[in-house]
């Protein structure tokens, strides 16, 4: 049912199973760059039509908050806001 | 907002002020997270830490920032925070600019800091251009690259910001990326961590700018751009000649325990008393 | 010797009278440049400092200077530095920061020739209008002259009283005979001279604005690692200190800025007159040339010919109200100066057509002698 990410596509559906929520985007604070998006190893975040990042597919997170260290803008929070060492990278 | 509030906000100044004034994609925003997490790391008092800029898009981070702060002129954060420390040793002064503030205007108080050894770590953001000004060129754009004032391509030679500072006598020298931001925290960590002067080079994309004028394209391109093109200490000793050509290398490149200014001022104190009491 | 010689008698030289000066208000910190005629000063402060543990600093040029005492003084150290023409150039950004951002510090200025490189062993008073609008925009200046080596002594104290007082930086300006000039100094008794304490903040952390709108204009301010954070910025700023462009903050910064000076001039002015209510010939004069001045007066007297002399001591704010009070009436003032003109076109601003305000320039690098003005007052008698 979950289709790939990609730029510009409208949110999915949300599904039945309860999902963890470790990822926290401040929408106010998000200028739309796409760093997040482009950069996450498990493609949990899309890109809304409304020039946003989303947290689309947050069962597949790992929590390496690569996300949220490489966000400019201070707009991507994990967990409680502790950031966590990167567990499986994400950088090369 | 989520609920709970994390830990970045006890460092920034004040909600209002966000979202901040720098472009989508650029990466400075990413570099005042970096510092934040080292000195969160390092568990300073705010009261100790004094953030000093010069001018230029790097340089307008200390106003977010709930530490000492201080926005210069124009190339001479060095100069000032040097005055602070020598007036107030118990600060901790870090010195945040562009490498056009730190390597062209400000580029003798840069080397003369370095000289002295004076006890501040100056971050610097490079983005190879001048951005705030409209994207002219600075010390470090590379030869070829099209920039404001440079329109058929940059003729003259770019600095070497690490191998300049090292040579000039700093006691850590360091780069690192945006991109590679786990390492960029470790090594912002190391070089706010010590005494003498310490340099951390962090390479950052201008997309508006410098990466527009140069084809580029958008921020997440410019990022993979660093991705790709820069390699660590370790993976440089591996690569062949012919690969290494056009690769920018991460990493510490100078780690000396040399006496800082005000250790050395202190001894020049005791050694004057000492005389005196003959 | 070492450290200011309380209440003995000595032959001093006026710039060693200034660092004493300084080390009598309690300066912490010392950056600058060698430059000639200044350079005895920062050579004396950097034998004295150290001893008791004070910082001083030769920095890489003038502009590190400035820029460093700015960063001494808002980590809470009492600031100078000393230099001569070329070096004021350079450090004309720096003062204007200053300036804007209200940070008390002392900077010594010994005039010699100008422009550029000029004369560097000799005397000129050329940096008068450069040390009231040397630095862009609009800013505020307080501009002292000493005459002699007791006012170097004593007007360093003054100018770091001042800076505190005003939050401002404070220019002490001697000509380069009155640098290198000595003369016997009896000095005070420690106990004796006035220095205005450290400024500080009277409210709590949370309540503290650095640029408080109070009544004097001047609010008391905090220093770096004082546990009081602050931003400090040369952009317009309100009075946390945040960057502005809103049209009611920036003109009420602007205002701040001008009024804490003009309303005070009741502290700022400081003249001496000699005959002036007397004379329909006044001398209108300052720092070496008063020395002249003094000793033509002498001379005339024995002519039976009698002149006044009008000796601002602070140039900047110039004394408009008391110029013009007691020079529009008379018949000639005289203004000798070591420039092509500068303080005199303030008298001419401030007296009626009928007054005869009439220079008297030397710019080649030696002094205006008594016999001068002696000769050129007896040409309008």
């Amino acid at each position: 049912m979950s289709e790939k990410p990609g730029k510009g596509q409208t949110k999915v559906e949300p599904c039945e199973v309860k999902r963890k929520n470790a990822v926290h985007i401040f929408p106010e604070w998000c200028k739309g760059c796409g760093i997040c998006v482009a950069f996450c190893p498990k493609q949990v975040l899309t890109m809304g039509d409304d020039q946003k990042a989303h947290v689309t597919f947050p069962e597949k997170c790992i929590e390496c908050a690569l996300c949220a260290r490489r966000c400019p803008e201070f707009a991507v929070f994990v967990s409680d806001g502790k950031l966590k060492d990167s567990k499986n990278g994400g950088e090369k | 907002m989520p609920a709970r509030l994390p830990y970045a906000y006890r460092y920034l100044r004040a909600k209002k002020k966000f979202p901040h004034v720098w472009c989508p994609g650029c990466g400075i925003g990413i570099v005042m997270g970096s510092i934040i997490r080292a000195i969160d790391s390092l568990k300073w008092e705010l009261d100790d830490i004094l953030m000093v800029s010069g001018i230029g898009c790097t340089s307008r981070m200390p106003v977010y920032v709930d530490f000492n702060t201080l926005h210069t002129t124009h190339g001479r954060a060095l100069a000032f925070g040097t005055g602070a420390k020598m007036a107030n040793e118990n600060l901790k002064v870090l010195a945040v600019m562009g490498d056009g503030d730190s390597m062209a205007i400000g580029g003798n108080h840069i080397i003369h800091a370095a000289r002295r050894n004076m006890d501040i770590t100056a971050i610097i953001v490079n983005n190879n251009n001048y951005g705030m000004t409209g994207g002219q060129f600075s010390p470090t754009t590379p030869q070829g690259a099209r920039t404001a004032t440079t329109p058929y391509g940059m003729i003259e030679p770019d600095f070497d910001v690490c191998k300049l500072t090292e040579a000039a006598g700093a006691n850590f020298v360091a780069r690192g990326s945006v991109y590679h931001v786990t390492e960029l925290d470790g090594l912002i960590r190391q070089g706010l961590d010590g005494s003498g002067f310490r340099v951390v080079e962090i390479l950052s994309p201008c997309p508006t700018n410098f990466g527009r004028a140069n084809r580029q394209g958008d921020a997440v391109k410019m990022m993979e751009i660093l991705r790709d093109n820069t390699v660590n200490r370790a993976q440089a000793a591996k690569l062949p000649e012919d690969k290494l050509q056009g690769k920018i290398v991460r990493g510490v490149f100078a780690d000396k325990k040399g006496m800082g200014y005000i250790e050395r001022y202190h001894g020049l104190v005791d050694r004057i008393a000492a005389e005196v009491k003959k | 010797m070492s450290g200011v010689p309380w209440g003995e008698t000595r032959l001093i030289q006026g710039n060693e009278a200034v660092a004493l000066g300084a080390l009598a208000a309690g300066i912490d910190f010392f950056a600058g440049y060698p430059i000639t005629p200044s350079t005895e000063v920062a050579e004396i402060l950097a034998r004295e400092m150290p001893i008791t543990g004070k910082k001083w600093i030769q920095m890489e040029d003038e502009i590190a200077s400035i820029s460093a005492i700015i960063g001494g003084s808002l980590a809470g150290g009492r600031s100078m530095t000393a230099t001569s023409g070329p070096g004021f150039s350079l450090m004309q950004e720096g003062l204007g920061y200053a300036c804007m951002t209200e940070v008390p510090l002392v900077l010594v200025n010994v005039m010699r020739g100008g422009p550029s490189t000029g004369l560097p062993t000799q005397v000129s008073q050329g940096d008068v209008m450069q040390a009231r609008w040397g630095t862009h925009g609009d800013h505020p200046a307080i501009v002292l002259a000493p005459a002699d080596v007791e006012e170097c002594f004593r007007l360093t104290i003054r100018a770091f009283n001042l800076a505190e007082s005003f939050r401002t930086p404070v220019i002490l300006m001697p000509d380069e005979v009155i640098g290198h000039m000595r003369e016997k100094l009896t000095f005070p008794k420690e106990g004796d001279i006035c220095v205005t304490p450290p400024s500080a903040p009277d409210v709590p952390i949370e309540w503290y604005e650095h640029y408080h709108s109070s009544a004097t204009g001047v609010s008391p301010m905090a220093h770096f690692g004082s546990g009081y954070r602050f931003h400090v910025t040369g952009l317009t700023h309100d009075t946390h200190g945040f960057p502005t462009r809103k049209v009611d903050e920036v003109v009420a910064k602007m205002n701040r800025l001008k009024q804490k000076i003009t309303r005070r001039l009741d502290v700022l002015e400081d003249n001496m007159l000699h005959n002036v209510e007397d004379s329909r010939v006044v001398v209108f004069c300052y720092g070496s040339v008063y020395r002249s001045a003094l000793a033509a007066q002498h001379i005339l007297a024995k002519k039976r010919k009698k002149i006044g002399i009008f000796r601002p001591v602070t140039l900047w704010p110039f004394p408009d109200r008391t110029v013009k009070e007691k020079l529009d009436g008379k018949d000639v003032i005289l203004v000798p100066e070591l420039n092509q003109g500068q303080i005199i076109h303030e008298v001419e601003r401030l007296t009626s057509d009928s007054v005869r305000v009439v220079p008297l320039h030397r710019y080649d690098g030696y002094e205006i002698t008594p016999e001068q003005i002696v000769a050129a007052v007896q040409e309008v008698m």
